[in-house]
């Protein structure tokens, strides 16, 4: 076997074992979220009141910025941010977003860390949760987990990593 | 011979290496630019806290620093969040809203575009440096003040994004300097591209076409 063959091998094992070793959405309704196609972002929930919402700002603007096949993503910062008002149970979301004409509310719960010192890391968690508006049901979730010393970086990568397996599975199933 | 195949695939890979950093490190995209250029006036709606215990007052910091930055470009007609919020206490229960219930109210106030912003980072770093000497020792402690700023241009109608920039910033001085440069860094691609995007004509009534 020459050196080239063994490294194409040997990569082809490191990725496979890399793949085999993601993390299945808890939550994973694929018909439900192929029916997807207009997605309202609304803020998520957290201990501390300034996590949630940015999560659910980074996953926005991680989605806005897939550009994903026949998906288009909005948010409502009047009406979350002003009336006060947080949805509570995946029944209210629903309702919300169907008034808005959305198929679909992703929301969710963050977790966050701060470093303490300069060279500290950040943690942080987010747990991406899909609702549909048509049945109030979860039909996704999925959690997503970063460690950086930079915190904005944290809640991207931990906002990519939770909506990973929904993305791949738009871009499978859709053309652009 | 493989000396110089090697030096070629390094250098392959030096130029991927940097491209991937250059597209890293994008700190702001217009994603409307039509709507951006003909946008005249912003409501600016209040920021979130940010994470940690020193960040649930950041907030109204950002959004009057915010207020500021959008009123500098010398190209929009900025208003706070004071008649929104008024505006929005009729429709406080999630069963009042409608599909058009933000567009509809962004639409009294004349506002084009929706501001809004989060504070990702806001919290002091102490570092202690011990110092020996030969007769004892000294501690010393420095504090650092870190800020970042997400902010977002949002289209009342739909809820469309049509601007996002990033900034983060760190001063010795205190808060205020960090959080003044983390926004100025964040509309540093709006500036830009109002620069370079004069608005459309005003049309005037009655004037013929």
């Amino acid at each position: 076997m020459n050196a080239s063959l063994r490294l194409m091998v040997l990569l082809l094992a490191t990725s496979a074992l890399l793949v085999g070793c993601e993390p299945e959405p808890t939550t994973y309704n694929v018909p439900s979220l192929l029916a997807v196609h207009h997605l309202l972002v609304a803020p998520m929930r957290s201990s501390d009141p300034g996590v949630g919402p940015v999560a659910s700002g980074a996953a926005f603007v991680h989605l806005a910025n897939a550009a994903l096949p026949q998906l288009t993503v909005a948010e409502t910062p009047i009406l979350w941010r002003l009336s006060g008002a947080s949805p509570a149970t995946p029944q209210d979301l629903a309702a919300a977003g169907q008034q808005f004409g959305a198929d679909a509310v992703l929301t969710g719960v963050s977790q966050c860390v701060p470093p303490s010192t300069e060279k500290g890391d950040s943690q942080v968690a987010v747990t991406v949760q899909i609702v549909s508006t048509e049945t109030g049901d979860i039909i996704y979730e999925h959690t997503g987990q970063s460690t950086d010393k930079h915190l904005p970086t944290a809640f991207t990568q931990a906002s990519q990593a939770a909506l990973k397996p929904f993305e791949a599975l738009v871009r499978q199933n859709r053309k652009p | 011979m493989l000396t110089r195949r090697l030096s070629h695939r390094f250098t392959l890979l030096a130029v991927l290496l940097i491209a991937a950093l250059l597209v890293g490190c994008d700190q702001w995209k217009v994603y409307e630019p039509q709507d951006l250029a003909a946008a005249r006036k912003v409501v600016v709606l209040p920021a979130a806290g940010a994470p940690g215990g020193f960040g649930p007052h950041a907030g109204r910091v950002q959004t009057g620093l915010l207020i500021t930055a959008l009123d500098r470009t010398g190209r929009f007609k900025v208003e706070g969040p004071a008649r929104l919020r008024q505006r929005m206490s009729a429709f406080g229960d999630p069963s009042l809203w409608s599909a058009d219930t933000q567009g509809a109210l962004a639409a009294e106030l004349g506002a084009d575009l929706l501001a809004i912003a989060e504070v990702v980072d806001y919290r002091p770093t102490v570092d202690t440096r011990r110092s020996n000497y030969y007769f004892g020792s000294s501690t010393q402690t420095e504090s650092t003040f870190w800020a970042s700023v997400n902010v977002r241009l949002i289209r009342p109608a739909d809820g469309a994004i049509v601007y996002y920039g990033t900034g983060t910033a760190e001063s010795k001085d205190g808060y205020g300097p960090a959080m003044l440069q983390a926004t100025d860094q964040a509309v540093t691609g709006l500036n830009q591209f109002l620069q370079s995007n004069p608005p459309p004509p005003t049309p005037v009534e009655g004037a013929q076409p």
